[in-house]
Parts: structure tokens; C-alpha cells; sequence
């Protein structure tokens, strides 16, 4: 997989990323890196998930609350809140549309073995 | 558990990204909390088997810059009004303090205003702090040589133009003078700015 296009794709897309995994329950920054890499999500690196998660809490579709951990420091867990449910939400609406249409034009191609001239 | 080499390797990168916080002026609340959330990290993934570059990347700078850059809810409005309170309250105390100083220096002038030559050194550092904030505040948009090259180039500028304003401008006596109200009002009008655009910067 060429891995720079799929970072450029995935770019646009990865705060909904993000809240979806915060609306199934509240999580951490590693935790949330681990989930998207865990589902063959192309993140160049893990950090990159931090200033997303300050700008979905600066809009108000996170919040955050500091909570020990068994070991080591204390951890910042991440809750999703009603604007950030309904921003999920147009999310899913978005990328339904995005990807039909997409796979729409791909998928031309793709049935006449990818060179687009049969 | 982390191997002290990696323990001191985090506490390092840590300490590194919050000195770029520092200088990118991000309040201290949120440089301790986001330090404590990126030690976190960076201590599960080495206990992981994983490695720090693979949180913060190869360009750590670019990576605290990033950060910065979104914890900012206002960069435009800070640095407008930064640029008000150094064109406000520097000429506003300079104005004011133009007796004291004449007195301390031993030269009877107890005008208030401003001095042409301490206009002319605003004249050079106004632009010189408004380009440096501007490098500073969008840095994660920048690549390491154009960043190098913008910082460079602007202490160029500016040390050819404190040259000019040593060897030429300094030595002017003249002074635009203000009434003390006026003075005071500049003065006013730079310490208000200062306190909107750190009231900005809050989370």
C-alpha cells in the first residue's frame, strides 16, 4: 500500500476516527493510537493524534479528565460529549457519501483491470 | 518496566518538547498537562517494545509545533494584538519616563514625549518580534530549511538595521512630544492588549 497516499486520505478523515473510538467508551491517547493502528489505519506517528484531540476538545466535541493508572502515570482519559456525538453522526452521513461515490468512479476502472481503456 | 536508558531518553524528549512549548508561549496549565499525557505515551509505547520516534516522529520541533499550533484558538488575534502593545506601551512609558531619564542622564529636559531615536529602534523591532512570532506560531506548517532560512534571514535584517540605528539613529535628541494623558492613554492601550491576548491564550 503506498503508505503516503493513504496518510493524505486518512487525514481528513481521522477525527471522526477518533471520536467513534471515544463514543464506545472513554480512552487515552496510547490507546487510542493503538485501536487505529490495531485496524490497518496508516498513522504516521502516534503524536499525530494529539493535535486532533486538542482541537475536538477546543470545539467542544471532547472533553478530558486525569485518572491513575495501575502503574505508572497518571493518565488523561477522553469522553466524547453531545456535540460530539452529533458531529459523529454527520460524519458517518459524509463518509457513506464520500465512499459510495469514490468506489462509484474506482470501481469503473477497477472492473476493466485498472487501466481504465478495456 | 522502561530500561533507565529509556526512562532518561523520555525524560529528555519530554523536556525538549516543553522547552518548544515554552518558547511558543503555550500557557504553562496546558504545557504540564500535555507533558504529563506525552510521558504517558511515550512510557507505554517503550514498555510496548516500541520506540520514541515512532510517537513524536523524526522531527521533534515540528512534532511540539504541531501541538502548539493546536492548542492556539486565537494566533492572529494575539499576534494583532502583541503588535498594538508594543506600538502602544513601549512608546507610552518612553514618552512618560523622557523627564526621569533626562534627569538620571544629568541633561535638563522635562518634556514628556518620545524620543525620534527610540522610535526609530521600535521601527526595527516591532517587525523584527512580529516576524520571529510569526515563524514561531506557524512553524508546523514550515519545513525545517524554510523555517532555518526565515530565522536566519530576519536576524539578518535586523542586525544590519540595529547597525544603522547605533551608528545613525541613536545620537538624534529630537523628541515628538506628548501631553502626559496621551502618554498615559498609549500606555493604557498597550497594557489592556497585553491582558486580552494573554486572556487569548487560556484553555
Amino acid at each position: 500500500m503506498d503508505e503516503a497516499r493513504g496518510s493524505r486520505l486518512l487525514r481528513g478523515i481521522l477525527d471522526a476516527c477518533l471520536l467513534a473510538l471515544v463514543a464506545e467508551r472513554d480512552r487515552y491517547g496510547y490507546e487510542l493510537a493503538q485501536a487505529l493502528r490495531d485496524a490497518g489505519l496508516p498513522i504516521v506517528k502516534d503524536g499525530s493524534i494529539y493535535p486532533l484531540l486538542a482541537r475536538l476538545e477546543r470545539r467542544g466535541a471532547l472533553t478530558s479528565y486525569r485518572a491513575p493508572a495501575a502503574a505508572g502515570p497518571p493518565r488523561r482519559y477522553y469522553q466524547v460529549t453531545d456535540v460530539g456525538k452529533a458531529e459523529l453522526e454527520d460524519a458517518h452521513k459524509v463518509w457513506a457519501e464520500v465512499a459510495r461515490g469514490v468506489e462509484a468512479v474506482l470501481g469503473r476502472t477497477a472492473d476493466q483491470g485498472g487501466t481504465g481503456r478495456g | 518496566m522502561a530500561e533507565p536508558t529509556s526512562t532518561q531518553q523520555i525524560e529528555r524528549t519530554v523536556a525538549q518538547v516543553q522547552r518548544s512549548w515554552y518558547r511558543a508561549a503555550v500557557p504553562r496549565r496546558v504545557r504540564r498537562r500535555r507533558a504529563e499525557e506525552l510521558h504517558a505515551h511515550l512510557l507505554d509505547m517503550v514498555r510496548a517494545g516500541g520506540d520514541i520516534e515512532a510517537v513524536v516522529g523524526e522531527d521533534l520541533e515540528l512534532f511540539a509545533a504541531e501541538w502548539a499550533a493546536a492548542e492556539r484558538r486565537h494566533p492572529v488575534a494575539e499576534l494583532l494584538l502583541q503588535v498594538v502593545a508594543s506600538l502602544t506601551l513601549l512608546p507610552g512609558v518612553a514618552a512618560l519616563l523622557n523627564p526621569w531619564v533626562h534627569e538620571v542622564l544629568g541633561v535638563s529636559d522635562d518634556r514628556v514625549g518620545i524620543p525620534v531615536g527610540f522610535l526609530a529602534l521600535l521601527a526595527i523591532m516591532v517587525p523584527f518580534f512580529t516576524s520571529w512570532q510569526v515563524i514561531r506560531f506557524w512553524r508546523h506548517r514550515l519545513d525545517t530549511r524554510t523555517s532555518t532560512l526565515l530565522t536566519a534571514g530576519s536576524i539578518l535584517v535586523y542586525a544590519i538595521a540595529l547597525a544603522v540605528w547605533i551608528f545613525w539613529g541613536r545620537s538624534t535628541d529630537e523628541l515628538i512630544p506628548l501631553s502626559t494623558p496621551a502618554a498615559g492613554s498609549l500606555t493604557a492601550v498597550g497594557v489592556a492588549a497585553i491582558a486580552i491576548s494573554n486572556r487569548l491564550k487560556r484553555p
